[in-house]
C-alpha cells in the first residue's frame, strides 16, 4: 500500500518552482530519507504532504486522500519542524498533556520516559528553549505521537551528536515496536543512513533518486591513483566525479556496474578502488559544476 | 459520511478545549477592562437627561451596564481580530486541524468568551447599582431594581457573536485563500453557525 | 560504532559475516533459532530491512532456514559449511592480495614464506 503517491506534483511561486513534476511512491511503514541541498524543495515537498500547502499542479494523495485540508490526513500524520509554536502560557508539560487527544496513538508513558531522559524542565515555557533543546522536544512529540505517517524536517538541528545518537536510537526502537511511515529529511545522512531503509534525493524540486539506502551505497565507486591509468579504465564512462588531489593522480566516480568487472585489473595497475559513502555521492549528484568549489580558486 | 461529521464535531470540540486553555490570559485583559468601564460609569453615569419647567428643573443621570457592556464589546471584537491573526493561528499547527474545524473552534471560543463577557457585564451593572446604594447619597436615588435584566445579557451574548461574524468575513477580503505558509484561510466555513447567520442577516442584508 | 559504515562491506554483507561468526564459536548452535531482524535492527541501530538482506544472504547460502510462523533456524552442519567457505573464499582472498601486494613491494617468495612463518611464531608467543 502506498501511503504517498504524486504525479507530476508541482509547486510554483510566480516563476520559481519550488517542486517540478514530482512523480513518487511512498510505501507504507518504511522510513524514508529526504536528502537535498538547501532550496532543492524538501520542505515544499513535506510540507504539501503534510498538508500545509496546495500545490499548483499535478496529484498528491496521501493515505488515497488529497492532503490540503483534510482532517483525516491530519489526523494521521504529525509534522515536526522547529517553526512549530505553542501557546506562550502553556510549560512543556502542559503541551504533552494538551496535545495527546489529537493523536490516537499517543504514548503518554513514552513521552514522560523520553521528557525525563533528557531532563527537560516540567515548568519551563516552549519559547524559552534553545535550538536542540526545543529540536530534542519537539522530536519527543513526534516520536510518542506513533502517528502512522511521521514527518520530521530537520529533527536534529542545534542538537549535540550524544542526543542525535539518543535520537536514531529512540526513534528505531519504537518503530520497531510500533511499525509507521516515517519520513525524515536531514543534512546529515552519514549519521542517518543506518536506520533508512529508502532514501529520496531532490535535486532543484525534481527527483535525482529514489532508492534503497543498500543499493545507493554500492551504486558508485571511486577510482584513485595515476590520473592516466584511472582515464584510461573510465573512458568512454559517465563521470559522476573527479578530482585532481595531487600532480598527476586522480579521483573518479563512476557507476559500479561500468565498471565492476574490470576490478581486478584495475587493482593490478597499482589503482586503489574505494567505496562512496551515500553521502558524497549524493553531494556529487547534486554539485552545480563537476569540479566543485575549487573552480573559484582556479582563476588566478 | 456521518462518522466524518462526528469526527469533525469531536476535533473541533478537542481544538476548542486547547485554544480555551491557551488564552486564558484574555480573560484578565477583559475583568481589567470591565473595572476601567465600571469606574468610568461610576464617574460620568450612562446617560443624562434634563428637562426644566421655568420654576423646576429635573436632572435625571442613569447608571447602567451600558459602558461596561460597550467596552466589552470592544474586547470581543479586539479579541475576534486576534483570532484571525497569523500569530494565533500558528498554535493550530502541532494539532489535527482542517479550515472547518478550525473556524469551528474560533467560534466556539468567542461564544463562550461573548456568553461570558455578557455574564459579567451585567453583573457589574448590579455591582454598580450595589456600589451607589452605598456610596450616594441615598434621598436622590430612583433604583430600578437590583435583578440582572435578561435583556443585557442577551444584547451582550448576540452583539458578540455579530461582531464575530462580521470580521469572519472581513477577512475574506484582505487574506489569500492560500496564504503562502500555512492553509487555513477560511472562504466557505463560516455558513454554518446558525445564530450569526441569521442575525447578521438582519443587521446587513443578505449574504 | 560496532559495524565499520565506510568500509567497502556493505552492512548487510557485515551482518552475515558477524552473524557466521556466531554460528561458528557456537554462541548459536546448530538447530537453535538465529536472531531475527527487528532482534538484529535494535542490537546494530540499523533498519530491520537491512538485517533482512544479511539474513536473506544466509538464507541463500543454506547456512539458515525458515520455519514457517517461527522463524530462522541455523541449519545442521552449518558450522562445517562456513569453516570450508571461508578457507576457500575469505582465505585464499587473503592469499591472493599478499601475493600481489608482495610483488607490488618486490618481496620474493622465500622473503614472504619466512614472514609468513615469524608472524605465527609471534602469535604463538602472545598466546603463552
Amino acid at each position: 500500500m502506498n501511503v504517498i503517491q504524486c504525479e507530476d506534483l508541482t509547486k510554483s511561486y510566480g516563476k520559481l518552482k519550488a517542486i517540478d513534476y514530482l512523480s513518487i511512491e511512498i510505501a507504507e511503514n518504511k522510513i524514508t530519507g529526504l536528502i537535498g541541498r538547501n532550496g532543492s524543495g524538501k520542505t515544499t515537498l513535506l510540507k504539501m504532504i503534510a498538508g500545509y500547502l496546495k500545490p499548483t499542479y499535478g496529484e498528491l494523495k496521501v493515505f488515497s486522500e488529497k492532503p490540503f485540508n483534510s482532517l483525516f490526513v491530519s489526523e494521521n500524520s504529525i509534522f515536526i519542524d522547529d517553526a512549530m509554536t505553542f501557546p506562550d502560557s502553556f510549560t512543556l508539560t502542559d503541551i504533552l498533556t494538551e496535545v495527546a487527544p489529537f493523536y490516537a496513538n499517543w504514548s503518554s508513558s513514552l513521552a514522560k520516559g523520553l521528557f525525563d531522559y533528557f531532563s527537560f524542565n516540567p515548568k519551563q515555557p516552549h519559547s524559552n528553549l534553545s535550538k536542540g533543546s526545543r529540536s530534542t522536544f519537539n522530536s519527543i512529540l513526534g516520536i510518542a505521537s506513533r502517528s502512522p505517517l511521521t514527518i520530521m524536517d530537520e529533527p536534529t538541528t542545534g542538537m549535540d551528536s550524544g542526543v542525535r545518537k539518543d535520537f536514531y536510537r529512540a526513534l528505531l526502537r519504537d518503530y520497531l515496536e510500533y511499525p509507521r511511515t516515517i519520513i525524515l529529511s536531514s543534512h546529515l545522512l552519514s549519521e542517518l543512513e543506518e536506520i533508512l531503509e529508502d532514501i529520496l534525493l531532490l535535486d532543484n524540486g525534481t527527483k535525482r533518486l529514489h532508492l534503497p539506502v543498500m543499493e545507493l551505497k554500492e551504486l558508485a565507486v571511486g577510482i584513485r591513483g595515476n590520473a592516466q591509468a584511472v582515464l584510461s579504465f573510465v573512458e568512454g564512462k559517465e563521470i559522476i566525479y573527479q578530482e585532481n588531489f595531487a600532480k598527476g593522480s586522480l579521483y573518479v566516480v563512476v557507476r559500479r556496474k561500468l565498471i565492476q568487472h574490470q576490478f581486478e585489473q584495475i587493482r593490478l595497475s597499482g589503482l586503489e578502488i574505494l567505496p562512496v559513502s551515500a553521502d558524497d555521492l549524493c553531494v556529487y549528484l547534486t554539485a552545480k559544476t563537476k569540479g566543485g568549489i575549487d573552480d573559484v580558486f582556479k582563476r588566478g | 459520511m456521518s462518522s466524518k461529521e462526528a469526527n469533525l464535531l469531536s476535533i473541533s470540540l478537542k481544538q476548542y478545549f486547547y485554544k480555551l486553555k491557551a488564552n486564558t490570559g484574555l480573560l484578565n485583559r477583559l475583568i481589567i477592562t470591565q473595572i476601567f468601564a465600571l469606574f468610568l460609569s461610576l464617574v460620568g453615569g450612562s446617560g443624562m437627561r434634563s428637562s426644566s419647567n421655568g420654576e423646576l428643573s429635573v436632572s435625571l443621570k442613569t447608571y447602567s451596564a451600558s459602558t461596561v457592556i460597550f467596552f466589552s464589546l470592544l474586547w470581543i471584537v479586539i479579541v475576534a481580530i486576534f483570532l484571525t491573526t497569523k500569530q494565533y493561528k500558528k498554535i493550530e499547527i502541532p494539532l489535527v486541524v482542517n479550515r472547518l474545524s478550525g473556524s469551528l473552534s474560533d467560534v466556539g471560543l468567542l461564544m463562550t468568551a461573548s456568553v461570558f463577557a455578557g455574564i459579567t457585564s451585567s453583573l457589574a451593572g448590579v455591582f454598580l447599582r450595589v456600589i451607589m446604594y452605598f456610596t450616594f447619597d441615598r434621598s436622590k436615588l430612583v433604583i430600578n431594581g437590583f435583578v440582572l435584566p435578561l435583556s443585557d445579557l442577551w444584547l451582550g451574548f448576540n452583539s458578540c457573536d455579530f461582531i464575530h461574524d462580521l470580521n469572519l468575513r472581513a477577512g475574506l477580503f484582505y487574506r489569500d485563500v492560500d496564504s503562502s505558509e500555512y492553509g487555513f484561510r477560511n472562504i466557505s466555513s463560516h455558513r454554518n453557525f446558525g445564530n450569526s447567520k441569521s442575525l447578521s442577516r438582519f443587521f446587513l442584508g443578505s449574504c | 560504532m560496532i559495524l565499520n559504515t565506510d568500509s567497502m562491506k556493505p552492512l548487510y554483507v557485515q551482518i552475515a559475516e558477524w552473524l557466521e561468526g556466531e554460528i561458528l564459536s557456537e554462541n548459536i548452535k546448530e538447530e537453535e533459532r538465529i536472531y531475527s531482524q527487528y532482534q538484529l535492527a535494535e542490537m546494530f541501530t540499523i533498519n530491520p530491512a537491512t538485517a533482512a538482506k544479511g539474513l536473506n544472504i544466509l538464507a541463500d547460502e543454506t547456512i539458515v532456514y525458515k520455519k514457517r510462523g517461527l522463524g530462522m533456524f541455523v541449519s545442521p552442519n552449518a558450522k562445517q559449511f562456513i569453516l570450508t567457505k571461508r578457507r576457500s573464499r575469505i582465505l585464499e582472498q587473503m592469499i591472493m592480495e599478499l601475493v600481489m601486494e608482495a610483488n607490488r613491494l618486490d618481496v620474493s617468495e622465500s622473503e614472504l614464506n619466512r614472514m609468513i612463518q615469524l608472524a605465527r611464531q609471534n602469535k604463538e608467543e602472545k598466546q603463552l
